[in-house]
């Protein structure tokens, strides 16, 4: 059996949480999540809706209180310094309706600056502009993707130390959302800041990401950055004899299998000469290990029958 | 200079910047002393983890085909990594990536050499004024 | 440029953003959000003032400043001014507010504070338009209330109702009553996403409770007589009927039966003001850090 890294080593953490469980009711939304973002990071968390990204985050906010476990945003406690922490915090919610739908877009900004001791007037201007932002609209006749774009204004003129964006490109149609992901790079170019996007359109932050985490039903079942998934997790292209009974030494850590004639086409998590090597004892001619797509990768791991 | 990145590509993002700019120096469209772009815009333009890019700039600086002037930026280093020896590595990493896709396809190096030199002959014939 | 992304160099933790600030822009985003019922207030005085205003040219009539019947209608007022003021918050589901970088027991009763502002401003504007109405009919200032509440008035006999000036204090019972009444529903808007359910399903109670009751002999104000006597105090300044009657001659038929009592009045405000606080800071802690 495979065991997916799920620990990053050295460095500081900006967001670091330890055994967060929380449970609704009968229904666990999170069940020992050990959160590690390092300070600097671009970090995507991955995973199909109600794996637990958002209540995650809330918990960061500490806008939800975990029933285990404890949470930290730079060495910062949210449920004992929760204003310390918040202000550190550039947040998109995962709701459209999030702000007051009856004041004017201008009027919200305002607003929301008047609490960010560390609003950045000039920015804030160049975002609306950027963004194209229609200040006399009311917040909550925008659409979707509008609304999308004034909470992301909102989180990062104040130039905050951790952007926690939940689902930030939903709603955006296909060039906003290229606008945006250009702002946001921008944004980190300019701003030293730790970034957490939860997503389940991985392919939209696929060139941002520099760590990815992946959660499902409210577990991280890997934690890496991009370079050890990019080395660790191939996709196989092998050719075996007729009636090939496999590879025994991979049973278990195969994580998406398929086949087209005698070829096969396996997805594994390991070091590369090892996985090869144990595929050319079982008879098998390696013809290709590609590293996968952020996409594909998701896919394999979210779509494993069993996980860790 | 034109970066293309593509996320499906078998390279890491930062090689994929790398071998961009060595096959700008090769093809003279960034000559010995020009600027690359700043880490910023290079990011902001492709949509990139700026990290990445970064990165990339500190491999090619290690490799000496680059060079940082402080608070200026980035340029085009003057020496032969630039330049001749990048023509070389440069073929070498379309060699690499040509063996891969034939070794993929149950092709050996041989065979392949052979299909490359006889499609070379017919693009000759068929575009003389091409050297 | 290329090293920023790198290198973090931690900047110090931003400044907290002050409480005056803080409440100064609650009093303004509140004021703005309550901007549609202001209006609607206003327009209903305006078209109130009228009609009475020509009724009073036609019949001759004048109209005396009443502050209980005035009162009623404010207190129902106040009591729901909390739900337009909390409306979109969700406490329960911890929206917008609860994640702005301040204490949230202290930023809850910083918006509670904003929303008395305005209560209280309505109330002003209340009395001073009960003023200029009774000025400009010529009418003058009378406690006044529940005319109908006498039995067996004779023939012919006429209410008169007791000046306002000798209980001055009375000015005050709007205010403090209006404040009970919002503290009351900021309780219900802070500690629940359904405050309206909550009135709602009260009144139904009460309804239900009172006809059972009376099914049964009994009246509701008869088994909890002392609550009703203290309610009507603090919102009413006295429990009582306040009006004499005088036959068609001006003769007194019947003395005031119970005069407004100052003592009674404060007591029983501080307790219900008290009470109403606790309640407040009871609902607000709900999202204390701990």
């Amino acid at each position: 059996m495979t065991v997916l890294p799920t620990q990053l080593d050295g460095g500081p953490l900006a967001v670091s949480t330890r055994g967060l469980v929380k449970r609704f009711g009968r229904e666990t939304a999170l069940n020992g999540v050990g959160l590690q973002v390092p300070e600097g990071a671009v970090y995507v968390l991955v995973g199909p809706n109600g794996a637990g990204k958002s209540t995650t985050f809330k918990v960061l906010m500490d806008l939800v209180r975990a029933d285990e476990g404890t949470a930290e945003v730079f060495g910062l406690d949210p449920r004992t310094q929760g204003p310390a922490v918040r202000a550190q915090i550039g947040y998109v919610p995962e709701r459209h309706d999030w702000g007051y739908g009856w004041m004017r877009v201008g009027r919200l900004l305002e607003h929301h600056a008047r609490y960010f001791t560390g609003w950045d007037l000039e920015y804030a201007d160049r975002l609306i502009h950027h963004f194209g932002l229609r200040l006399e609209k009311k917040f909550g006749r925008l659409s979707k993707g509008q609304g999308r774009r004034v909470h992301l204004a909102m989180a990062l003129a104040h130039r905050p130390r951790l952007l926690v964006l939940d689902e930030p490109t939903d709603g955006l149609d296909p060039v906003m959302m290229d606008e945006t992901l250009g702002l946001l790079m921008e944004h980190v170019s300019e701003t030293p800041t730790t970034v957490l996007i939860s997503t389940h359109q991985v392919h939209d932050v696929d060139r941002l990401a520099d760590h990815v985490g992946v959660m499902r039903d409210g577990k991280l079942i890997m934690q890496v950055r991009r370079e050890e998934l990019h080395r660790g997790l191939r996709r196989y292209r092998a050719e075996v004899p007729d009636g090939w009974a496999g590879a025994p030494e991979l049973n278990g850590s195969v994580l998406r299998r398929g086949s087209l004639g005698r070829e096969i086409q396996w997805t594994i998590w390991g070091d590369e000469a090892e996985v090869s090597a144990r595929l050319a004892r079982a008879g098998a001619v390696v013809r290709d290990a590609a590293p996968l797509t952020l996409a594909d990768a998701a896919v394999a791991l979210l779509s494993r029958r069993e996980h860790p | 200079m034109h970066v293309a990145i593509n996320t499906a590509d078998p390279r890491p993002i930062y090689v994929q910047i790398m071998d961009e700019v060595r096959r700008a120096i090769v093809l003279q469209t960034l000559r010995p002393e020009d600027p690359l772009p700043s880490v910023r815009q290079l990011a902001t333009d492709l949509r990139l983890n700026p990290n990445t890019v970064a990165q990339a700039y500190r491999e090619l600086e290690r490799d000496g085909v680059v060079y940082v002037r402080r608070g200026q930026g980035t340029f085009v280093a003057q020496s032969r990594a630039a330049n001749g020896d990048g023509r070389h590595a440069l073929a070498r990493a379309v060699a690499g990536r040509a063996l891969l896709d034939a070794h993929r396809s149950g092709i050996g190096a041989e065979e392949l050499i052979g299909a490359i030199r006889e499609m070379s002959a017919e693009d000759l014939s068929t575009h003389p004024e091409q050297p | 440029m290329s090293t920023a992304a790198i290198t973090m160099d931690a900047p110090a933790s931003p400044r907290a953003p002050a409480w005056g600030a803080i409440a100064a822009e609650q009093v303004r985003a509140v004021g703005l959000g309550l901007r549609v019922e202001l209006t609607l207030l206003a327009l209903f005085l305006a078209g109130l003032t009228v009609l009475l205003n020509v009724t009073a040219y036609r019949t001759g009539e004048r109209i005396n400043t009443d502050i209980p019947n005035v009162a009623i209608p404010l207190f129902m007022l106040a009591l729901a001014a909390p739900l337009a003021i909390w409306k979109g918050e969700e406490p329960a589901r911890r929206g917008y507010l609860w994640a702005m970088p301040v204490p949230r027991v202290e930023h809850s009763l910083a918006k509670v504070f904003a929303g008395w502002v305005w209560v209280m401003g309505i109330v002003v504007v209340m009395l001073l338009w009960v003023l200029a109405m009774a000025w400009a009919t010529g009418g003058d200032l009378r406690l006044d209330r529940s005319l109908g509440m006498l039995d067996g008035m004779p023939r012919g006999a006429r209410v008169v109702a007791p000046a306002m000036e000798g209980y001055p204090w009375m000015w005050l019972v709007p205010f403090t009553g209006a404040t009970v009444a919002y503290l009351a529903g900021s309780i219900l808007a802070l500690a629940s996403n359904y405050p309206w359910r909550w009135i709602a399903g009260g009144v139904f109670a009460f309804m239900m409770t009172a006809m059972l009751m009376e099914m049964g002999g009994l009246m509701i104000e008869e088994l909890v007589e002392d609550v009703f006597r203290a309610a009507a105090t603090v919102m009413l300044g006295t429990s009582d009927t306040v009006v004499s009657y005088v036959d068609a001659r001006g003769a007194p038929l019947r003395a005031i039966q119970s005069a407004p009592d100052a003592a009674r009045w404060a007591v029983s405000s501080l307790v219900a003001l008290a009470l109403a606080l606790a309640g407040v800071l009871a609902a607000a802690r709900r999202g204390e850090e701990r």
